[in-house]
């Protein structure tokens, strides 16, 4: 062990700065979270600000949006978790299948490249392509006989528009981990799976599947922490006083009540609330992964 | 050994390294800048030329300021900057100031951020400097901030003092215990609502200009369903309005619409407005009234008959403003600037496009007005420890008295005469005073400002210290009248050259607000938020503007508004009333 000691500390003290950074900037400023039990005010700061005890947390669920508020960010985030993974994989999948390089490279481009786009600029021109008023998805619905659709100022639609517009947004970025594993598949397997009679189809099944599955668990581990963000950027450049029923989620309400009149306890006690939640869902769900598809992560 | 050396050499590095980032986010905190106050002495020669006062020693203010570099426009000639400008060599040369910045951001969320966190680090906070909303208030509750009533009688313009007096029902936000601590800033109190209205359109389906409501509803009909732009399409609406924020917004607002038919000034998105004063002298919620009943069945009604643009409810005003620009709407409300942008992108599509300015419609009982848009645009506060706020004053009364301009000032710098500094916001040519569009009056390039031949806005650099612009109320009036009956006049005051350089849409358009001479209603709360209010006032504004905007779009029936002021009193609203009236029996 001495030796050991000996031999390798310099490459312990070459861990050191990182470890350093990760407990500044990581766990130090975990302990500011104690606010969320306060009714923080600048000036007396932390430690001279009065404690609330749970106050915060107790306003959020009795608030009377409160409950509106949280079940609509269940159900529009639970909704893109589902897609963004669903989506991602089946594109990925179709795109490993076609043969012509050039044409897989562009497609692959041009489906990414939406991600980089800001809800800023993408909000403005959903607003005048989903417009009832000559708007071209409207029209394409009018040339087939449909009736237009108020796609932003109908809350089912805004709900649907929401999903759907994130899944466009974010499909070709999420597809590049699956399209990245299902390159580095041994070829032997697919030629072998080739030799026994397997089709495309039966390969796709047998090989491809089952050889992303630990990725797709990944993934879908660590995006169920994520469960209560249902796109706060999104929602703010999208949503309007129409759809607050079916579109107002907990972001954009802590962020009309924190913008306004500066409560940062209550922005800290919602945020806690969330980073709570998800944790018990990846913990969840870590343990259903180990135990469904015997995959560890860690 | 050599080799393990070497080793420990490298890690002490790279432990250097990895701490850097570190060190200098931590030296950052400590750039607090130690106050400098000498104690100086003001020379003035004689109580007649007060604008010769000069600190000896100079002495240092420091303030802070918002510069969004991308936005801001030609401020400064190419080598100059926010820190380094003819002004502030010129103020520390002739009035012995000399100007620090303690912080400059580009956005204004991060100058809030800056002012919360040297509250809580306990930091020095710069001499004199721009505060507003969450963090003033915060910042009058540490107790950070110097009273000024002294010092405004003791220094101020008499000028300023009046309208400190004039507007001092609107100053509730900085007042405390009877003392003033922020000296407000002032809108021109020139954007008040006009109609204006596609004349082309008028002309090619042979209607009269509405002077009533119901006039106003017959031509939102005609301009709908008779395709006034003869395009042989249905694809026009009357009115152009954006709803999103409710029936008060900054452009395209319906407060005309409203003040044809009831007293009360109505807003849905802020608790802070409208407080409207009763026959009783209490003030009350303005969006709750039943009279707001009537506006919601007009707009209703245009709403269900397709007067107005379907899709109000989820735009902004930029985003409706869209719709007049691109020729699919004829009327649109809004203030005298828009004969500018955004009216003006209509000639691009339709070259005979022309909107007018019109007086706003009568309602059927005789009424006509307007809100008023608030008219402090912002306070200035000071440092408790602040030692030379004379010196403050004495650049502050100088820039206010170039703002008024009246003859035999004491304060008013006659270096200053024909403008700020030749070579920047004017030039002489021809022994004539020229100040913009240098090419087309012929001043060679060389005695341009700046090299493309634009001209610079010089309010950036002259702002610094003073936390805002300088600017009187309704100062435009007699300028615009000037203009109005003469549009060839030669400008001789600077205010005069400002409204020459107006598109002559937007001088109509003054004039149009001017000559109706409408009394603006106003909001009588002007305190800052109340308990109540920062508790619940984000669930009511929601519940408002949700609510006019069912209402209107016909979600929800006209029973529901009755409902729904039930609901707001329920949830705070009757308290938050109590509250305000409170505050204005202490402050009235």
């Amino acid at each position: 062990m001495a030796t050991y000691w000996r031999k390798t500390w310099p490459f312990h003290m070459l861990l050191l700065p990182a470890l350093l950074l990760c407990i500044v900037f990581q766990y130090i400023p975990l302990f500011g979270a104690v606010i969320a039990f306060q009714d923080y005010q600048p000036w007396l700061g932390i430690k001279g600000s009065p404690w609330v005890g749970m106050d915060h947390f107790r306003y959020l669920f009795t608030y009377p949006d409160g409950k509106q508020v949280i079940w609509n960010t269940l159900i529009i985030a639970a909704f893109k978790v589902a897609m963004n993974l669903l989506i991602p994989i089946i594109f990925a999948l179709l795109l490993n299948e076609v043969r012509k390089m050039y044409f897989k490279r562009v497609v692959q481009t041009l489906v990414y490249l939406p991600h980089f786009l800001s809800w800023v600029i993408l909000g403005g021109i959903m607003l005048d392509i989903l417009s009832t008023e000559g708007g071209i998805v409207n029209r394409v619905l009018e040339s087939f006989g449909l009736d237009s659709i108020f796609f932003l100022g109908n809350g089912h639609w805004f709900r649907f528009t929401v999903v759907l517009s994130d899944v466009w947004k974010e499909f070709g970025f999420s597809a590049i981990i699956f399209l990245a594993t299902l390159v580095g598949i041994n070829p032997a397997l697919y030629e072998a799976a080739e030799i026994d009679g397997a089709t495309r189809f039966q390969q796709v099944k047998s090989v491809s599947i089952p050889l992303i599955m630990p990725i797709v668990i990944v993934v879908a581990t660590l995006s169920l922490g994520r469960i209560l963000d249902a796109g706060f950027d999104q929602i703010l450049n999208l949503y309007n006083p129409l759809v607050y029923s079916h579109g107002d989620i907990i972001d954009t309400f802590v962020y009309r009540e924190g913008l306004n009149n500066g409560q940062f306890s209550f922005g800290t006690a919602v945020g806690l609330f969330k980073s709570f939640i998800g944790f018990i869902l990846i913990v969840i769900s870590y343990r259903l992964a180990y135990k469904l598809a015997n995959y560890r992560i860690f | 050994m050599s080799h393990y050396a070497k080793l420990a050499k490298l890690s002490a590095l790279s432990i250097a390294i990895g701490i850097l980032p570190i060190l200098s986010a931590c030296s950052n905190n400590n750039n607090v800048v130690p106050s400098s106050s000498p104690v100086s002495t003001a020379s003035s020669s004689s109580s007649t030329e007060l604008w010769k006062q000069k600190f000896d020693p100079p002495i240092t203010i420091t303030t802070a300021i918002v510069d969004d570099g991308a936005s801001r426009g030609n401020a400064f000639k190419p080598g100059e900057s926010m820190e380094d400008n003819v002004n502030l060599r010129w103020m520390k040369e002739n009035i012995g100031i000399d100007v620090k910045f303690d912080f400059i951001v580009t956005k204004s969320e991060d100058y809030d951020t800056k002012l919360r966190l040297l509250l809580s680090s306990g930091g020095k906070l710069p001499d004199a400097f721009r505060a507003h909303g969450e963090p003033l208030q915060s910042l009058l509750a540490a107790k950070k901030l110097m009273p000024l009533d002294e010092a405004i009688e003791k220094y101020a313009h008499p000028g300023y003092k009046k309208l400190i007096e004039d507007y001092g029902y609107a100053m509730g936000e900085v007042k405390k215990d009877g003392k003033i601590y922020g000296l407000p800033s002032f809108y021109m109190g020139d954007e008040g609502t006009v109609m204006w209205i596609r004349k082309d359109w008028l002309d090619t389906l042979g209607l009269q200009p509405p002077k009533t409501l119901a006039e106003l509803e017959n031509v939102l009909k005609q301009f709908t369903e008779n395709d006034p732009d003869k395009n042989q399409k249905n694809d026009t609406v009357g009115l152009a309005v954006p709803l999103k924020e409710g029936p008060w917004t900054w452009m395209g607002q319906t407060d005309a619409i409203f003040a044809a038919l009831t007293t009360q000034m109505i807003h849905t998105s802020d608790i802070r407005s409208f407080w409207n004063k009763g026959d009783d002298g209490k003030l009350s919620y303005g969006a709750i009234h039943p009279d707001a009943k009537l506006y919601l069945q007009t707009m209703k009604d245009w709403m269900s008959n397709g007067y107005i643009d379907k899709e109000a409810g989820i735009k902004d005003p930029s985003k409706s403003s869209e719709l007049v620009a691109s020729g699919k709407a004829g009327v649109m409300f809004g203030p005298a600037w828009m004969g500018d942008w955004p009216l003006s992108d209509a000639t691009k599509n339709d070259p005979n496009a022309d909107f007018e300015p019109y007086p706003l419609p009568a309602g059927p009982d005789g009424l006509v007005g307007r809100a008023e848009k608030s008219l402090i645009a912002g306070f200035t506060v000071f440092d408790k420890d602040f030692k030379n706020i004379e010196a403050w004053f004495s650049y502050f009364n100088k820039m206010f008295a170039k703002q008024l301009e009246q003859e035999g000032d004491p304060f008013f710098d006659p270096r200053w005469k024909d403008g700020y500094y030749e070579g920047y916001d004017y030039v002489i040519h021809n022994d004539k005073i020229i100040k913009g569009d240098y090419e087309a009056v012929g001043v060679p390039a060389d005695k341009w400002p700046l090299k493309d031949g634009r001209s610079l806005d010089m309010r950036f650099m002259m702002t610094n210290i003073l936390g805002g612009s300088v600017t009187i109320p309704y100062s435009n009036d007699a300028p615009v009248k000037k203009f109005l009956a003469d549009p060839d006049a030669e400008p001789v005051t600077s205010k005069e050259f400002d409204v020459k350089q107006m598109k002559k849409k937007q001088i109509d358009g003054q004039g149009v607000r001017i000559n109706q001479g409408i009394t603006e209603g106003k909001n009588y709360f002007t305190g800052p938020l109340t308990p109540t209010m920062k508790s619940k006032g984000e669930l009511l504004k929601k519940l408002a503007t949700e609510s006019y905007l069912k209402i209107i779009y016909g979600d929800q029936p006209m029973e529901y508004f009755d409902e729904f002021v039930k609901q707001w009193l329920d949830n705070g609203g009757q308290k938050i009333t109590e509250e305000v009236n409170e505050w204005y029996a202490e402050n009235q």
